[in-house]
């Protein structure tokens, strides 16, 4: 008298489906939220950490930045050429002091070797031997470097005296000069 | 005997004269008997006007009433001293044991084996005019008052009948409110009946009962306040309000079954089906293509057996009420003998009432219908025929009156042989047409039981007129209605195939209900959840981009910090420069200083390191001369300018070595950084 009521069954495993996918969802949900949660707490782990390693960083950089860096914003006014001008700067320099140099040699050629917020910074070597000279020669080279506000400086410097001369000198020095290179 | 009862009352009243507003179960732990048997007492007194009623409650629809002395009778009294038994007058019905028909004579099986062939009597059966109302004054003045959906006893009823009045003027075609729908659903939801979705079906299902003259009486079973019952006579159109309900009981008066208990080893279903068949066919001679039934399986009291409690019944008694449905447009026809319905009405007493043995006494124009049930089990069930015919009140009381007590006789006794039932019932509830307040207070005396008259008695006003003829009935539609407030489960529901339909496609509701309602409980949850990922997923990205961007800024700063290093080197090699460019001059002069005065200088070698090493730039001066003319002082003189290179500041490494005297000069070598 009662027919079978298939949609009924057929309602019914439609719901027991979404029901048991609607489970699946919660726990994914749930699977999802409490990794979601590890993983924050593990962000915010990691973040605290980097912070203090931040912060000593910001002290280092703090105790770099009272560096007022003079000598580079002086630098900006100095460059160094290439072997010959710079050979030839030098002859009349100390042409102009009374001190006649010889036929240079080059010890190193024009070089960057870094390069700082104001440019490419490198330098040039150039090598003279003055021989049978007075100690006075010797004096104004080094008393003309020493006066000269370029950042140059002999790095190598051999003296000795002539043998039987009376004080005369044999003088072999580097001149090394250094600054900002032209591109 | 007299004595105990006198002594019995004595002290109920002694009870109420200390506790002027006293319980049933109060007086009864008073006196120490049990509540049943005090009712009786009570019923008596009050009767007497000895005690009164002084108030009701009603809890979870079980009426309480609070019983107190009559004060007025009570002061006059004086010397008049307890009721006796003798002051207690019988019955008014005469136990009559004249003349009855010879159907009644008959051993009571015969009655209403299937054997007899009943059609022929119930066409001819036609309700008799004459029929007078009833004559409980109570049946007037009480109201259905089911608000509670609790079947009540008539002096519940009487009570509230009172109150309700002012529903008794409702159109009979009104509308059920939603209120009452979800009344019902509260209702059904506090009688336990959680689970089954007929619960919560408010207005879906309706009842058709056939009288025994073939009048059709229809109602809409989840109506509350509004209950409207319609009357139509055998040809009559059907109406509309009551054909459009999915699911139709019918409920024939005329409708003769049998009832069988057969215990069996028998565990599978469809082998009691089998042997239920073959049983009833070969016992009953019934063919095979003529047999109708129904069954419920119960524990029996030995190991492994099962008790198939059987209704069944010949399809030609059934083929009236299915011509009788074949109007409706429902799709569910549920056929349903009374005692089936009985076995509702006694379910849905309670939990408290289950192991209870009930009598149901099922008064029809023409015949009764005797049930004992247990819970929701019959344990016993006989139709017994009394007229062919309609007759008047006092011809149907001494008609039917002693076929009755027969039959209660026979089947007390053989039930106490099947060791079902080991005294008189526990109650007796009368219903039917034919019920009255006589019937009722004969069965109480004779049987000290509480009997209790279970039609609901309604106000009948509002449609007085569809009644004028069938009164009566209304009453037995409420019980009907009342028993089938509680649906589910299909207990004794024709035939077996489609009971087992039904609860098949209830359990499919069942689920579906459970699983709608988890459905949409889930669907809340992962709404819930969703926002916690959507939240928890903003979190994580936030504290991921914070982290990410302090390792980008840490980077950032380890670059700055690296490149700003790189830059503090080169200015302090361009500072370290300028300073070794100075130290050439000090060293000229440290020459020309008296530390040196006494040495004679041959050769010197100064040493810078080269820009591009950061370093402090110090010159690395090595000095070959020689001390002349001092010795042997030379030496000493060696060792002080030692002494004084170690005292100059800007001098660090110093060493000065000498070798052995070369004629007046000694060799030395000085090496030191400034």
């Amino acid at each position: 008298m009662i027919k079978k009521k298939n949609t009924k069954a057929v309602a019914m495993v439609i719901l027991i489906v979404f029901n048991v996918s609607m489970i699946a969802f919660t726990l994914y949900n749930l699977v999802s939220i409490n990794s979601g949660k590890k993983s924050t707490l593990l962000y915010q782990s990691a973040d605290e950490r980097n912070k203090n390693y931040y912060s000593q960083l910001s002290k280092i950089l703090d105790s770099l930045n009272k560096n007022e860096l003079q000598n580079l914003e002086i630098l900006t006014d100095y460059y160094v050429y290439d072997s010959s001008i710079e050979a030839i700067s030098n002859r009349e320099l100390f042409k102009k002091k009374g001190v006649t140099l010889p036929q240079y040699t080059i010890s190193k050629e024009l070089t960057n070797f870094t390069e700082a917020s104001v440019g490419k910074i490198g330098f040039l070597q150039l090598g003279y031997a003055l021989n049978n000279r007075t100690f006075s020669d010797m004096m104004i080279v080094l008393q003309t470097i020493n006066k000269n506000q370029r950042f140059d400086y002999i790095n190598q410097l051999n003296v000795s005296k002539v043998k039987g001369s009376n004080g005369r000198l044999n003088m072999n020095f580097t001149y090394t000069n250094l600054g900002l290179v032209l591109d | 005997m007299n004595v105990k009862k006198e002594s019995l009352r004595d002290k109920i009243l002694e009870y109420l004269s200390n506790n002027p507003r006293a319980e049933v179960k109060d007086i009864a732990s008073y006196v120490k008997i049990s509540k049943q048997a005090l009712y009786y007492h009570i019923k008596l007194l009050s009767k007497h006007e000895k005690i009164t009623i002084v108030d009701t409650h009603f809890i979870n629809g079980i009426e309480k009433k609070f019983y107190s002395l009559n004060i007025a009778r009570e002061t006059n009294k004086s010397s008049k001293g307890v009721l006796t038994e003798e002051e207690i007058p019988n019955s008014n019905i005469v136990n009559d044991k004249k003349s009855s028909p010879s159907h009644t004579n008959e051993p009571i099986r015969n009655e209403t084996q299937l054997s007899l062939d009943s059609s022929t009597i119930a066409s001819t059966y036609e309700l008799d005019a004459s029929i007078k109302p009833l004559k409980n004054p109570d049946s007037a003045l009480s109201n259905k008052s089911r608000s509670k959906g609790n079947i009540q006893s008539n002096d519940a009823v009487k009570t509230r009948a009172i109150t309700k009045k002012e529903h008794t003027d409702l159109p009979v075609h009104a509308k059920i409110s939603l209120l009452d729908r979800i009344f019902t659903i509260i209702n059904n939801i506090k009688n336990l009946g959680l689970f089954n979705l007929d619960t919560y079906d408010t207005y879906n299902s309706a009842t058709l009962f056939i009288t025994s003259s073939n009048k059709k009486i229809t109602f809409n079973n989840r109506q509350r306040s509004d209950f409207n019952v319609y009357i139509s006579e055998e040809n009559d159109p059907i109406p509309e309000q009551i054909k459009r309900n999915g699911r139709l009981l019918v409920v024939e008066e005329n409708f003769v079954d049998n009832h069988e208990r057969i215990i069996v080893p028998l565990k599978k279903e469809k082998d009691q089906e089998a042997f239920l068949k073959r049983y009833i066919l070969k016992k009953y001679n019934i063919p095979e293509d003529e047999l109708l039934y129904t069954y419920e399986k119960f524990k029996a009291n030995e190991k492994d057996m099962y008790e198939l409690n059987t209704l069944f019944t010949r399809s030609k008694y059934l083929r009236s009420s299915i011509e009788a449905s074949k109007v409706f447009k429902a799709k569910n026809r549920l056929f349903i003998s009374i005692a089936g319905i009985f076995t509702y009405y006694n379910f849905q007493l309670g939990r408290a009432t289950r192991k209870d043995i009930n009598l149901y006494l099922y008064m029809g124009v023409k015949g009764c219908e005797l049930t004992w049930i247990k819970g929701r089990r019959i344990l016993y069930n006989r139709t017994i025929l009394i007229s062919n015919q309609a007759i008047s009140e006092a011809s149907y009381l001494s008609e039917a009156i002693p076929s009755i007590v027969r039959t209660i006789k026979v089947s007390l006794e053989a039930l106490k042989k099947d060791g079902l039932v080991e005294k008189e019932p526990d109650n007796i509830y009368v219903s039917g047409p034919n019920s009255s307040k006589s019937i009722e207070d004969y069965f109480q005396e004779n049987y000290k039981v509480v009997v209790e008259n279970i039609n609901v008695k309604t106000n009948k006003g509002f449609n007085q007129a569809q009644f004028k003829d069938l009164n009566n009935y209304y009453d037995t539609s409420m019980i009907l209605e009342s028993s089938f407030s509680r649906w589910g489960r299909f207990r004794y529901v024709y035939d077996h195939k489609n009971k087992l339909d039904l609860r098949k496609t209830g359990m499919f509701n069942v689920i579906n209900l459970v699983m709608g309602i988890s459905a949409a409980m889930l669907i809340l949850l992962n709404i819930q959840l969703f926002e916690q990922k959507v939240v928890q997923n903003y979190e994580e990205i936030t504290a991921r981009l914070s982290a990410e961007m302090r390792l980008e800024l840490i980077n950032n700063t380890e670059g700055v910090i690296s490149n700003r290093y790189q830059l503090n080197k080169i200015d302090n090699t361009l500072g370290n420069i300028k300073a070794a460019k100075h130290n050439s001059i000090e060293l000229i002069k440290l020459l020309n200083s008296s530390i040196f005065k006494k040495v004679d200088i041959s050769s010197m070698e100064i040493n810078a390191t080269d820009p591009d090493i950061y370093d402090n730039k110090h010159l690395i001066v090595k000095i070959s001369g020689g001390v002349i003319n001092r010795r042997p002082e030379a030496i000493l003189e060696v060792t002080n300018i030692q002494q004084s290179l170690k005292k100059i500041e800007y001098v660090d490494n110093s060493v000065v070595e000498y070798k052995s005297y070369q004629g007046n000069t000694l060799p030395i070598t000085i090496t030191f950084t400034i």
